[in-house]
């Protein structure tokens, strides 16, 4: 259940809160559709369901389409997505031939819904739209979640010849942008401060949490919360524990994450965690159903360190929400990670398993040090990376979009 | 009958240009190429959206010459630019050009490239000019405004209008000029436009203007109280009471 634009005034401050309707009324009634490919699950659903009610609020008519497919579709996207992330995998004749008939029914079933102002494309899924949808008087945008900064040239090469048509790109981060004739913009990803992941919650609820899951809450808790993948670096992390606990021995460690049940390769990183962990009561290993986000925040707070040892990343936007936990963070050197962690001001880049090893110590041995990097890294947050943030610059970008091409622009 | 002062502020809408550089002499050549609006970001964003850290960083191009490229010297020279010395953003890409190309004659540190993944991404700023809503026909007004407005838009007055502007001003920011120009007070003009805004963080900047202008303490201490995020210690109804003050100029 999203939340009303009043409930984050005290959080963001009352120069932001009124900034945010000021700017929401220079586009009043402006007809906004958000399109994507799933109304829950996943990062991109979960900003949806609260961004779509906060722009209504301010005053722009803003709908939400889902996309419908076949099985093969949603395979030919994920074998897509993976290779957009840089995996070599071949995009064969039938998945195409998937990819386009799944289009072609869903610009018939959306053509009544998309005839808005700004057509707004979440990711590769529904960026086929466009060519039978597309109206002259209508601005088309594409947003890429994806990590772009290495795509396999074949997977590129598709996703290029659809999203040439359209008026803009957004990507996350600078290193996802690509050579393309339309204006793109970088607009960070967000986390919403009032969801269950992110809210306050009351000591004794995390005491309980962390008890529930074998934990001790009296003793340092060093955590990283991914799913199981091997570009987590899992086992690296296992390895940075080991050498911490050399010099902290009642130091205890948490890989919690999720997907191992329907993922058959998250499946084979837990069991081999579950082997390399052997009988270490210190190693925990939780393997959390999809909506754990209750617990996810409590393990979270209760945890002395956050890790996020990550090889690859898009955004990592569990170091936000670490950082708004007012938690130290030691995090890779990836992705999205730079802008949230500046090294040494907001938290601890690292590059090594060594790195991560020193950097956890430093925290655990320097808790005066960490509560003052938490305590900026929180302000961080607080400034750039919350959903009122995310909101402001969607705005932003609609005023760039309807006119392109200047540098300023008075309203 | 003097003209009012708008108070405008503007937030900032991130593009990318494609264009990187893994070397000096690809960052120069971007440097060459590249948009206004791009040097811009590059060298103001720390200053708007970082202000409340700690030694904060200068510039982007600083940042990636030190950490990427191990160019100390370089990137010491460019992050402790004086911009005030430089009136336009031209000026500036001037400055930026003329250390890089210090560089030139060495082909080795030249042409020594950043590791794979740590590429220099060319960025640019479309910046959204808004009003706040408040304005100042004098001196009180002002200062009731600049207890009032978010950092943005002293950002906005201080630094950015008058890198924007067209014709010379013998001012270095908007609230100097109106004051010595509308107000005919030139002691606050010119203490005014002595901040070094590059060197205290904005909300510092605000609380010298204001008592430059010969603000209250005590209005001070309410907009803090009332702009403290998080939960207050403050009951309702004082929270209640700041709120109109604070919306009711």
């Amino acid at each position: 259940m999203a939340s009303p634009l009043s409930e984050y005034r005290k959080l963001i401050g009352e120069t932001e809160y009124q900034l945010l309707w000021k700017l929401g009324a220079t586009l009043r009634g402006l007809r906004v559709v958000m399109v994507n490919s799933t109304r829950e699950g996943g990062g991109v659903a979960e900003i949806l369901q609260n961004l779509v009610p906060l722009l209504n609020e301010l005053g722009l008519d803003t709908t939400w389409e889902v996309i419908g497919g076949a099985p093969e579709f949603f395979n030919a996207t994920k074998t897509l997505h993976n290779a957009l992330h840089g995996r070599p995998e071949p995009l064969t004749p039938e998945m195409l031939a998937a990819y386009d008939q799944a289009t072609e029914e869903n610009s018939r079933r959306l053509r009544g819904a998309l005839n808005r102002d700004l057509v707004f494309i979440h990711d590769p899924q529904p960026a086929g739209l466009i060519q039978a949808l597309r109206k002259p008087e209508q601005k088309w945008v594409f947003r890429c979640h994806i990590d772009l900064s290495n795509p396999y040239p074949e997977a590129w090469e598709f996703l290029r010849a659809h999203i040439a048509a359209y008026d803009a790109s957004v990507f996350s981060h600078p290193r996802f942008a690509q050579k393309l004739e339309h204006p793109q913009f970088m607009i960070a990803p967000s986390i919403d401060p009032l969801s269950d992941k992110n809210r306050e919650l009351p000591d004794s609820l995390v005491r309980q949490t962390l008890e529930r899951f074998g934990l001790d809450p009296e003793r340092p808790l060093v955590t990283q919360i991914s799913r199981f993948d091997k570009l987590k670096d899992p086992l690296g992390v296992i390895a940075a524990y080991r050498l911490v606990k050399k010099t902290h021995p009642d130091v205890q460690l948490l890989l919690a994450g999720g997907g191992a049940s329907d993922d058959p390769e998250s499946g084979e990183i837990l069991a081999r965690l579950r082997e390399e962990a052997g009988k270490d009561p210190d190693l925990h290993l939780l393997d959390l159903p999809s909506g754990s986000n209750l617990e996810i925040n409590a393990l979270q707070r209760g945890s002395t360190v956050i890790l996020q040892k990550s090889l690859r990343e898009g955004f990592a936007l569990t170091v936000s929400e670490a950082l708004w936990k007012r938690k130290p963070v030691v995090a890779s050197d990836v992705g999205g990670i730079p802008l949230q962690i500046l090294h040494g001001k907001t938290g601890w880049l690292t590059y090594t398993v060594e790195g991560a090893a020193y950097y956890v110590r430093r925290v655990l041995n320097n808790p005066a040090e960490s509560l003052a990097l938490a305590k900026f890294g929180r302000e961080h947050v607080r400034r750039n990376f919350l959903i009122t943030r995310h909101l402001r610059e969607y705005i932003s970008l609609f005023h760039c979009v309807r006119q392109p091409g200047q540098n300023i622009i008075r309203l | 009958m003097p003209e009012s002062f708008h108070f405008l502020t503007s937030i900032q809408a991130i593009g990318l240009t494609g264009l990187q550089a893994q070397t000096l002499a690809e960052l120069y050549q971007g440097l060459e190429q590249v948009d206004g609006s791009s040097i811009y970001h590059h060298t103001y964003r720390f200053l708007r959206s970082l202000h409340f850290l700690p030694d904060t960083p200068r510039s982007d191009f600083a940042s990636w010459l030190s950490e990427k490229l191990r160019e100390e010297e370089l990137a010491e020279q460019i992050a402790v630019l004086d911009l005030r010395a430089y009136p336009t953003l031209r000026d500036l890409r001037q400055a930026l050009l003329a250390i890089i190309g210090r560089a030139r004659n060495d082909p080795r540190r030249w042409t020594r490239t950043a590791p794979p993944g740590m590429e220099f991404h060319f960025g640019r700023s479309t910046s959204i000019v808004l009003s706040t809503g408040y304005e100042a026909a004098g001196q009180p007004e002002l200062v009731h405004a600049l207890e009032r407005v978010d950092v943005g838009s002293l950002f906005f007055h201080l630094v950015e209008a008058p890198l924007h502007q067209t014709s010379p001003s013998p001012w270095n920011n908007d609230f100097s000029a109106w004051l010595d120009g509308q107000l005919q007070l030139g002691a606050e003009a010119k203490a005014i436009a002595a901040l070094d805004v590059y060197q205290l963080d904005l909300e510092t900047i605000r609380e010298r203007m204001i008592a430059i202008l010969g603000g209250k303490k005590w209005q001070r201490a309410f907009r803090r109280a009332l702009d403290r995020p998080g939960p207050s210690s403050l009951s309702p109804l004082v929270r209640g009471w700041l709120r109109r003050f604070k919306s009711n100029p």
